[in-house]
């Protein structure tokens, strides 16, 4: 047994070793160019999405506008209100502007009030059919930079008037309108979005 | 054991080393590069006016330049507008560039989407691209962009800013208006065509006197559909050159084939910078600015001739460039953040500077907010 370990491990171990090295070389090189190539694809992906070959967008933006429930927890009595919100991360940009875009249904629920929670900002809320569309500008007084870190910009007051789950979407687009912020140079900002469900009994 | 260890570990440890510094070299030439945000890129054209027949077509060329010294181009999403024209795209090349490979993602009559598949060192500098323009008529036309064009490129955010200043417009005849997107430049009156004239006087919100005489011209829409028929889409409504009077009021004259004398019409109006309006009455009147609402089309048309004083209804403001047929914060930003600046594009009382009379014009028209269809 020992003669055979000694055996091993003359100009064979070398050998071997020599070879796990090549090896370990080929797959950090092969990882290296799967690497680039990833990196070549995100381009073409983001040129793709641009163009309509897919429908899903292969970088999604770091700004965002996020709706939740607000209040009263748990299942919603009917013609009773629910409160919305929406809060917003510009990523460290400074907001000029900004439209919003929620799609509910007009025949379960109505609108009773939409204030701004922002004081800089003025709101200019619009209702649509499936959807209400909300504008809202930095008001003209105000010359001091906006920056959105998770604040809430918009706070929504439902009555419900029919039972069931639905649902409260922020659109990204509705034909020519999108969901977007807009910078102090004004820049389109294209925004991340959610949807919610309220269960009304 | 450790002098058997060693060499495998050298080896190893040279190997990751390698990797490591190449890795490195990588991020540091894809990724490392901090350039100032919102890189521009110009898209400009060789010839911005052409005179064709109807039928007759003209190659022109427009380039594609980053503003940025040294910043190359990876690939590009042209949406081009056509109203009057049709257009064609050739094979794209490169500028400055060494073995540029240009390869195809989609390519239809109005977009064309290219990659350019390359390292940093085969990059073009800029893109070179043929554009055919035909001339679908002898009435207006006119070739532009739509804002949400892309270029992308060997910078940090690999998208650029593409210039407003520089989007191109081509007219396609000798009675070709431009689009709104540029300060527009008076044409030659339009020589009639077709059997019919519409003689249009228009009132503009805001705009009491006639402006400066840079100023005195404007790209205005007109959509002329018989009651039935489908609201045009306002990109498809053939631009016409209006100009105003001491009071305001402005005229434009829009040549029509008329072929049913007996039918009743409606027509769509869109200023540059406005909201577009429906119209069912030869002479509507409304009692408050902005209120006048119809439905069905009354206006009858008849060869030769027709006067259509619009003006006493007034045309809101607020689409502004690039138009999208709503008044969003978009728009309202454009005008609030130009304040004192001298920017076509917001000075929508065109009194020649952007100021609160403009922020509270398109403010007041956020209770309409919408395009009429």
């Amino acid at each position: 047994m020992q003669s055979a370990k000694n055996h091993f491990s003359t100009p064979h171990i070398y050998f071997l070793k020599f070879v796990i090295a090549g090896l370990s070389l080929v797959v950090l090189v092969c990882l290296f160019i799967i690497f680039v190539n990833g990196f070549f694809y995100l381009n073409v992906d983001l040129l793709r999405a641009k163009a309509g070959v897919r429908s899903t967008p292969a970088v999604l933006p770091k700004e965002k506008f996020e709706i939740f429930v607000k209040g009263p927890p748990g299942a919603l009595a009917k013609n009773g209100n629910v409160v919305l919100a929406v809060k917003a991360d510009s990523n460290g940009q400074n907001i000029s502007g900004f439209d919003l875009l929620i799609g509910y249904d007009n025949d379960a629920f109505n609108l009773v009030k939409a204030s701004p929670q922002k004081t800089q900002f003025a709101i200019y809320p619009y209702q649509r059919n499936g959807y209400l569309a909300i504008t809202g500008t930095k008001m003209i007084n105000v010359n001091e930079t906006t920056i959105f870190k998770e604040d809430e910009v918009i706070e929504l007051v439902f009555q419900a008037k029919s039972g069931g789950r639905h649902t409260f979407s922020l659109e990204p687009a509705i034909g020519r309108e999108t969901t977007k912020m807009v910078d102090g140079k004004a820049n389109i900002l294209n925004v991340q979005t959610n949807e919610i469900t309220v269960d009304v009994d | 054991m450790e002098n058997k260890i060693r060499p495998k570990l050298i080896i190893i440890g040279l190997t990751l080393a390698v990797c490591l510094i190449v890795g490195v070299l990588f991020f540091n030439r894809h990724l490392g590069r901090s350039r100032a945000a919102n890189e521009k890129v110009a898209l400009s054209a060789d010839k911005t006016n052409l005179t064709l027949k109807a039928g007759e077509s003209e190659t022109i060329h427009i380039q594609i330049l980053p503003k940025t010294a040294g910043a190359k181009i990876s690939g590009f999403d042209l949406i081009f507008t056509a109203a009057g024209a049709t257009i064609g795209v050739g094979q794209p090349q490169g500028i400055n560039g060494g073995s540029v490979n240009f390869i195809q993602i989609a390519a239809t009559d109005e977009r064309v989407v290219y990659i350019i598949k390359g390292d940093d060192g085969s990059l073009p500098l800029g893109v070179d691209l043929p554009v055919t323009i035909t001339a679908a008529s002898n009435g207006a036309g006119s070739v532009g962009f739509m804002a949400t064009s892309t270029v992308v490129g060997n910078i940090s955010q690999y998208f650029y800013e593409i210039d407003p200043a520089d989007t191109i417009t081509v007219n396609g005849s000798p009675t070709t208006t431009p689009t709104g997107d540029l300060p527009v430049t008076p044409l030659p009156t339009p020589l009639p065509e077709g059997n019919a004239n519409l003689n249009i006087k228009l009132k503009f919100q805001g705009i009491g006197a006639a402006p400066a005489d840079h100023l005195n011209s404007m790209a205005v829409r007109i959509g002329v559909v018989r009651e039935g028929e489908e609201t045009p889409d306002f990109e498809d409504m053939p631009p016409v050159t209006f100009t105003a009077g001491d009071k305001g009021i402005w005229s434009g004259t829009l040549p029509y084939d008329l072929t049913d004398t007996g039918a009743k019409y409606k027509i769509y109006v869109k200023g540059p910078n406005h909201l577009q309006k429906k119209i069912c009455d030869a002479r509507p009147a409304e009692t408050s600015p902005g209120t006048y609402r119809c439905s069905i089309g009354k206006i009858v048309l008849a060869t030769g001739e027709n006067d259509l004083d619009l003006s006493e209804i007034i045309q809101l403001s607020g689409d502004l460039p690039s138009q999208n047929g709503v008044i969003d914060a978009g728009d309202i930003t454009l005008v609030r953040e130009n304040f004192s600046q001298v920017e076509p594009k917001a000075d929508i009382n065109l009194d020649g500077v952007v100021d609160t009379q403009d922020y509270s014009l398109i403010i007041s028209s956020m209770g309409v907010k919408y395009d009429e269809e």
